[in-house]
């Protein structure tokens, strides 16, 4: 009799599949990110007590500050960017655009005044309002924008 | 020009870090992602405009959002040539001459004294000898948070608009701040001056930070970097002169004597007789006894005996009973004093 229930029961059983999550660096473009989006962490967020910092959820890398390799001169601190330096910069910020509108992007909403929605930025405000031309950079980025002009 | 030291204390840094190429004013104006020409200066990164005072447009962010750990050891002191502006407020429209010292260096203190004797661009100093590096930046806001005034350099002890090449002191391209150039090394204090705007702006305050740099590892390689770097930070609120006697930006208007409630009562008395002429007298004798109470007199006022109870005990019992009936306290008594600051 158990037999017979262990049968019945696996026989119901079906194969599961999963599906696999959308890549979100697919509808985000890289080229896009690195001139218009980039300069606004590096010069807003990239600080060493703030978002230049490998602990930090939004990592930004960015020359003098946190660079993926530590330097052993202050050249090598100060050099530009490297490719893989910036593309782990998009990756980072990429990572906060999940399944989410543009307008409520942590990217967006957490450095908004507080009055507009803005919350938990141990950094305080960044934006002025939505009308600032870097929430309007980031968000039409976010949106799918992938020009430089 | 002599410097008249009156003075404003001001907190010591909270603090901490180090950049790796803040150094030069220039680099605060400098692009983040865009090297520079390499004949000023390759490719140091830049703050693209941003210079960190402390000031509200900035969110309270100081040089401390890289100068990270900093031992706080330091101290800032904010110098200007005429001492009423501390105490006094300052007057539309008029020109001084001010001064940033960091007080109590500490870090590469041993090689102040070698001056611009150092570092790798000095040939003759080889091997690579220890540079004293420091740092400042400061700007003056209004209350709605924007900068206000203008600001030029000093040429020998002159302010002066020509281009000096030899300054300490770097005004960015938005001419909102004040930083050093690292022109000298071994540099303690920065000069410049500072136009005040014209009447009307209100209390104006003085975001300022200073790094004591530490010369980072002491090598050609690493002449300096954000670590072990020391911060202070402070800010200096300065009254509008003309504003004095009108209320939250002055001292206020004490009237003299102990009888000003009996006074009032006289006047309001004659003009409840029609007494014109006593009433107008009574007012002009009585208003004849107001004076300006400056900043550093409110101590006086603060104290417990000015009080007008009669019994501080007993209104000290009751407050105590208040406050734990209502859950709540503060609200009381009167505001200032101390150590003179504004």
């Amino acid at each position: 009799m158990r037999q017979l229930a262990l049968v019945i029961f696996l026989i119901g059983c079906t194969a599961v599949e999963n599906e696999p999550f959308p890549d979100p660096t697919a509808a985000l473009d890289e080229t896009a990110f690195r001139c218009k989006v980039e300069p606004i962490l590096v010069k807003q967020c990239s600080y060493l007590a703030c978002h230049g910092t490998g602990e930090s959820a939004l990592r930004v890398y960015s020359s003098g500050k946190l660079r993926a390799s530590p330097p052993a001169t202050n050249d090598d601190a100060n050099a530009p960017l490297t490719d893989a330096e910036r593309h782990a910069n998009f990756t980072s910020a990429v990572g906060f655009s999940v399944a989410t509108a543009p307008a409520d992007n942590w990217l967006l909403r957490k450095p908004l005044p507080a009055k507009l929605g803005g919350y938990e930025h141990k950094g305080g405000a960044i934006y002025a309002d939505t009308q600032d031309p870097q929430y309007a950079a980031i968000y039409a980025w976010l949106g799918g924008n992938k020009s430089c002009n | 020009m002599q410097l008249i030291r009156t003075i404003v204390a001001i907190a010591i840094a909270i603090a901490p870090m180090s950049a790796h190429a803040f150094v030069t004013g220039a680099a605060f104006d400098a692009d983040p992602l865009i090297p520079p020409p390499a004949d000023q200066g390759g490719y140091f990164p830049g703050a693209g405009g941003i210079a960190f005072t402390g000031a509200p447009r900035w969110s309270g962010h100081t040089c401390a959002v890289c100068h990270t750990n900093a031992p706080g050891h330091i101290g800032i002191r904010v110098e200007a040539d005429q001492p009423t502006l501390f105490d006094e407020g300052w007057d539309p429209k008029k020109q001084y001459h001010l001064r940033v010292v960091l007080e109590n260096e500490v870090e590469a203190v041993a090689f102040a004294a070698s001056g611009d004797s150092c570092g790798a661009q000095n040939p003759p100093t080889l091997p690579y000898k220890h540079c004293d590096t420091n740092g400042f930046a400061l700007e003056m806001d209004d209350g709605g948070g924007n900068p206000t005034g203008t600001f030029t350099t000093v040429t020998g002890a002159a302010c002066s608009t020509a281009p000096n090449p030899d300054a300490a002191v770097y005004i960015n391209a938005a001419k909102t701040a004040v930083i050093q150039t690292d022109t000298h090394k071994g540099i303690t204090s920065w000069d410049f001056c500072w136009t005040s705007p014209g009447a009307g702006a209100g209390t104006i305050t003085a975001y300022v930070a200073v790094v004591d740099g530490n010369g980072g590892l002491g090598t050609a390689d690493v002449p300096n970097d954000p670590i072990g770097d020391d911060v202070a930070t402070g800010t200096v609120p300065i009254a509008e002169k003309a504003a004095f006697g009108n209320g939250a930006d002055a001292g206020g208007c004490a009237v003299g004597g102990g009888d000003a409630g009996l006074a009032v009562v006289v006047v309001a008395a004659a003009l409840a007789f029609r007494r014109k002429h006593l009433a107008a007298v009574v007012a002009i004798a009585t208003l004849a006894g107001c004076v300006h109470v400056r900043p550093r007199q409110r101590e006086v006022l603060a104290r417990p005996n000015m009080k007008f109870a009669p019994d501080p005990s007993e209104d000290e019992l009751d407050l105590h009973m208040q406050e734990s009936r209502e859950g709540s306290s503060g609200g009381y008594g009167s505001s200032g004093g101390g150590c003179g600051c504004n």
